[in-house]
């Protein structure tokens, strides 16, 4: 090893903490990078690997009716690779068929009326999901296999092992029409072996009301004419040109491909099929990602080396002054920065890959245990690759400037150190208040930040990027989470119990003791965290100006005299009503006289959702419920008005929060006849008199309604329970006496554990991204400022040789500290607000929504910012102490 | 009057094992207005005997007095307190704070003190030190001879009770270092300023009224001139 090489390591070895960071801050960015792209990756193949699992490899499919077709599909230019599954006849009137037990597996009440015998081979079993449920595939052409449908037909009628001949034939439909006796023509007979049962997807038969058909299943070397062919193309992006161009080739199509024709999953996981916006937002998303990573990395490996260098002028100087030339210089400074980089790169991208790993073990674990769903791990080599390349370009860019300025600049002045400050007392004027409010102290903080001005610059441009991306992915996060409302149902409670009573109810007492029973009874049905009893009552609004203009003027009906939205009429019960007003902000005397309006909606125009108000209401506003059910039955004449009907509500609160048992995005206005629809929600008391006063109202109008006999529809509820105990209560609910009474129930747990699941992933994801950023980042600033702080050490030193207090340097220190924070505040905040804007707007592609400005992150933002700077400046501050005051001021010396 | 007195001082270094008597059972007086050089070879204790007394460092054992004051009674807040009203110190190397200009680092133990210099004093002290047309340039833009002069200033501008020079000329050259020694001269007669110099320069040394010579941590000679 040459003298400067050992040179080279010994600096690593003698600089161990600042090295370290200096690796860490590499291993971070390279891993960032590994991370980001592996999860992307193993997201994707995850859903392609379960597009496959569940639809079948191919890219398109069509129907053919000659061999000309099949054989025109499957030479076509763009074809990749084609599979069958080809019918072969239909069997009838074999007398083994037609037994007793030959009814409609799905429908107790029907017959099944022909068998259709289809065949594939071994590339559809390769491509296609065929489920082998009891005994094996069929082999060849003499072997036939029972889908499990026709087994449960047959009712063991047939079992594997058995010989049947059967006459197949060709079925002759015309418009759905069957003549069931002479349906089949072109009779041939047939002996099979069954040799399984099994389950092929889509193939569950014709059922109509016509005739009714369904599948077995032989092995069929060659496509017979009529027959699926499925497709899988060269160039996906090309498939729906292709397919149109296929299908103008055969006889089957009049022009028209049916998009059911597509493997809509595999296609959708392709990132091809109907994704349109998504797909752009996706792209814009990652992009903007990535180019938060590559900044910051190269940031921190930018400032590591360019602290590492200027630290050691006064080293390469010397070096100079003995004879070493520019060249030897720059060859060391690169041979440190590849040290480093063969140190933290590997190490960056085994912690990524295995980070990436260990993430998809943690979300497998987070999933349900019922779902199919099997998540795959995955780091493509061009991730690798990316992460590589990016980390040694950053590094070997970081490395070539400083080098260059080092090799250029004048020995001595590389001897007398810190060659690269040259102070100019023009440039450190600080302004008379500093000193009259902070001191001399104040003074010297401000004078420093000014005299290393670069320095400075990338600790506060480490900290504004930490800030931005802080703010910004907080509103990403904020319309991602917005956005998985609207796509995912979110649900809160464990157990939903409908009641409805089995009687007919003639009066409201009545209803109203039927209620309160059968809600006692639901209460003590198992042991029971919190509850919503919720009834509703449907009113309706005819007034304009209560309701947004913008969804007014948007539906179909806006010149009508018809209602302009519903209002449902909601009691939740004392307690989720009780948690629901302190909530808002409330409390429930101020509460209890008017009506909280729990109002949000999706309005889709142009392709784009947006999330409004439907009411334009506030606190103290009156609206006026209309009970419309009774004028639809005929009783009253056609110029009735019914407002007539009115009753009037107060508004108490308007809010889009809704209370646990409302699912928040049910309410789509998807075309512009759709009727909004908004909860008005009351105490029970409340709820109780309003309908009281309601049949009052409807009995002075209309005397002889039949349905002011009947209250039974008063007593329905349904429960919403947040409970550990489902299993026994759903025991109890089993062993109900339901001819008296009807409770039905559904366990939410079952269909919403995964959708739980996906959004615990999403905010582990985008949490995490945060948290690594920050993590370079504060690498970055640990990095500048320590060194900063130690490079200053002999001055520290000796001003407090010349009697400055411990009180008063810390004083200062802080004062520091604030300025850091305060100007890179200054710098983010507006910046990230303008990106969380950006963002915003990008995001609305998918769903329009508010923009809510980012207070919280704002406040966070301004709390990490503070801690990171004190807490560094702490911890040189610790460093510097350790050392005694004369070996600084000594040891310096040159 | 007696300005200085030290104790029995000792200062103890451990290098491992080994122990290192910088300063070895130490024990003198200065009065009031004296001009001291301590002179020793290189590694004789004599800085660190310095140090002991300006209070940047503390000794294993023995006592510091200065104007009365028992300096390592006070505690560490105190001492710095204490040290930029009553010690001016002197480094080999100035140690000025490179972003203060000249002035700034002249009023720094004032201004840490929140003391407001008197003009006309501070006018005076720059005209000794020949440094008026310079108090707005920062240390870097000044020969090594006026930096030194800008030590001297901020040693004196709280007329301290004793001013402890470390090798003040030690990184000059002689028509400079001539320069430092007349103005520490100077200040000693003009001022009746108290002085501590460290020396290895007899001739620097001779200039002072008392010769104190270190060997092994330990006086070995005390003569005055």
């Amino acid at each position: 090893m040459s003298s400067l090489n050992k040179l080279t390591f010994n600096n690593l070895k003698l600089n161990k903490k600042r090295t370290l960071v200096t690796v860490i801050g590499i291993v971070l960015a390279t891993s960032l990078i590994c991370i980001v792209s592996g999860l992307a990756s193993s997201f994707v193949k995850t859903f392609q690997n379960d597009a496959i699992k569940t639809s079948g490899l191919w890219h398109a499919h069509f129907t053919t009716s000659t061999m000309e077709d099949i054989n025109k599909i499957t030479n076509f230019r763009g074809v990749k690779d084609t599979f069958y599954i080809t019918d072969i006849g239909y069997v009838r009137s074999l007398k083994e068929w037609q037994n007793e037990y030959w009814i409609d597996p799905y429908d107790a009440n029907k017959t099944i009326d022909f068998v259709n015998i289809r065949g594939f081979n071994d590339a559809t079993l390769k491509h296609y999901p065929i489920k082998l449920i009891q005994g094996r595939m069929p082999k060849n052409d003499t072997e036939l296999a029972l889908t499990q449908d026709l087994a449960v037909a047959l009712n063991g009628y047939y079992k594997i092992g058995d010989k049947v001949s059967l006459d197949i034939g060709s079925l002759n439909v015309e418009d759905d029409l069957v003549d069931k006796d002479n349906a089949l023509t072109d009779i041939k007979t047939k002996t099979y072996t069954i040799v399984g049962i099994i389950n092929v997807d889509n193939y569950v038969g014709h059922n109509s009301s016509e005739y009714t058909t369904i599948n077995a299943f032989t092995y069929a070397k060659e496509p017979y004419p009529n027959t699926d062919m499925y497709v899988l193309y060269d160039d996906v992006s090309a498939y729906q040109s292709l397919t149109s161009k296929i299908a103008a080739e055969l006889t089957t199509y009049d022009g028209y491909v049916d998009p059911s024709s597509f493997n809509g999953d595999y296609l959708y996981s392709l990132g091809y099929f109907e994704l349109g916006n998504i797909r752009n937002v996706i792209i814009i998303i990652m992009s903007i990602v990535i180019a938060i990573i590559m900044v910051t990395s190269i940031l921190v490996i930018r400032n590591g080396f360019s602290i590492s260098i200027t630290e050691r002028f006064k080293q390469f100087g010397l070096l100079s002054s003995v004879g070493a030339t520019p060249k030897q210089i720059r060859k060391m400074i690169l041979t440190e920065g590849l040290i480093i980089g063969l140190i933290a790169v590997p190490l960056g991208i085994i912690i990524g890959s295995v980070l990436v790993y260990l993430l998809v073990l943690f979300i497998e674990a987070l999933m349900p245990a019922s779902t199919e769903l099997k998540i795959i791990a995955d780091v493509p080599l061009w991730a690798i690759i990316v992460a590589v390349l990016t980390s040694f370009l950053t590094i070997i860019l970081s490395i070539l400037v400083p080098a260059r300025k080092v090799s250029k600049m004048p020995i001595i002045e590389s001897i007398r150190g810190n060659g690269s400050i040259k102070l100019k007392s023009k440039k450190l004027k600080t302004p008379k208040y500093i000193k009259s409010l902070f001191g001399i102290g104040g003074v010297i903080a401000d004078k420093s930040l000014k005299r290393s001005k670069k320095k400075y610059k990338t600790t506060i441009i480490s900290l504004v990027i930490s800030i931005i991306t802080f703010i910004a992915l907080y509103s990403v996060m904020n319309v991602g989470f917005r956005a998985s409302d609207y796509y995912l149902e979110d649900v809160n409670y464990d157990l939903e119990i409908d009641y409805n009573p089995n009687k007919k109810i003639d009066s409201l007492d009545a209803a109203l003791t039927d209620f309160s029973k059968a809600k006692d009874t639901v209460l003590s049905l198992g042991n029971i965290k919190s509850y919503v009893i919720e009834r509703s009552y449907i009113l309706y609004s005819y007034e304009d100006d209560v309701w947004n203009s913008r969804y007014l003027s948007s539906r179909s009906f806006k010149n009508t005299s018809l209602e302009r939205g519903t209002l449902i009429l909601m009691a939740l019960g004392d307690q989720e009503y009780e948690r629901y007003v302190k909530s808002l902000g409330g409390n429930v005397k101020d509460y209890e006289d008017g009506a909280i309006i729990y109002d949000l909606a999706y309005l889709k125009q142009n392709h784009k959702y947006y999330e409004i108000n439907l009411l334009d209401v506030k606190a103290n506003d009156k609206i006026n419920l209309t009970f419309k059910n009774h004028l639809e039955e005929g009783l009253v004449p056609d110029d009735f008005n019914p407002r007539g009907l009115d009753v009037p509500i107060t508004v108490v609160h308007h809010t889009s929060v809704p209370p646990i048992n409302i699912i928040k995005n049910r309410n789509k206005l998807d075309m512009e006849y759709d009727i909004g629809f908004v909860y008005v929600i009351v105490s029970d008391k409340y709820y109780d008199n309003f309908i009281k006063e309601h049949l009052d109202v409807i009995k002075k109008h209309f005397s002889n309604n039949e349905e002011l006999t009947n209250y039974t529809a008063l007593a329905q509820f349904r429960a919403f329970l947040k409970t550990d105990d489902v299993k026994n209560i759903k025991e109890n609910l089993d062993n109900y006496d339901n001819s008296k009474t009807n409770f039905d129930y559904y366990d939410m747990n079952d269909s919403y554990e995964e959708t739980h699941a996906l959004i615990v992933i999403v905010a582990i994801f985008l949490y995490g991204f945060i948290a690594f950023i920050s993590a370079i980042g504060i690498t970055n600033i640990f990095n500048t400022i320590t060194t900063n702080m130690a490079l200053r050490r002999r001055e520290f030193a000796m001003l407090r040789a010349i009697g400055m207090t411990d009180v008063e340097f810390k004083k200062m220190i802080r004062l520091e500290s604030l300025l850091y924070g305060f100007k890179s505040l200054i710098i983010g905040i507006p910046v990230g607000v303008i990106l969380s804007y950006i963002v915003h707007l990008v995001m609305t592609k998918i769903l329009v929504t508010p923009y809510v400005f980012p207070t919280l992150p704002i406040i966070l933002a301004i709390i990490f910012v503070f801690a990171v700077v004190f807490g560094t400046m702490h911890y040189s501050l610790k460093q510097i102490n350790k050392q005694n005051i004369i070996d600084t001021i000594r040891n310096d010396n040159i | 009057m007696e300005i200085l007195r030290v104790e029995n001082l000792t200062k103890i270094y451990k290098n491992g094992s080994n122990e290192i008597r910088a300063v070895d059972n130490v024990s003198f007086s200065v009065e009031k207005g004296d001009f001291v050089a301590i002179i020793g070879a290189s590694g004789s204790g004599k800085s660190t005997l310095l140090h002991l007394i300006g209070g940047v460092d503390r000794p294993t054992n023995g006592k510091v007095f200065i104007d009365g004051v028992d300096i390592y009674e006070l505690d560490n807040d105190k001492l710095a307190i204490f040290r930029r009203r009553q010690v001016g110190l002197i480094y080999q190397f100035y140690n000025l704070i490179p972003i203060l200009n000249i002035k700034e680092n002249i009023t720094l133990p004032c201004d840490l003190d929140n003391k407001k210099v008197d003009d006309d004093k501070l006018q005076a002290l720059l005209e000794t030190l020949d440094l008026t047309d310079r108090v707005n340039h920062l240390p870097n833009e000044l020969s090594g001879g006026e930096q030194q002069r800008v030590s001297i200033g901020r040693a004196m501008v709280t007329s301290p009770a004793i001013i402890l020079a470390d090798e003040p000329t030690g990184n000059l050259d002689s028509k400079a270092s001539e320069e430092i020694v007349t103005l520490l001269k100077k200040a000693n007669q003009k001022y009746k300023q108290t002085i501590l110099l460290i020396t290895h320069d007899l001739e620097i040394a001779s200039m002072a009224n008392r010769i104190i010579t270190i060997e092994d941590g330990k006086i070995v000679k005390d003569v005055r001139n």
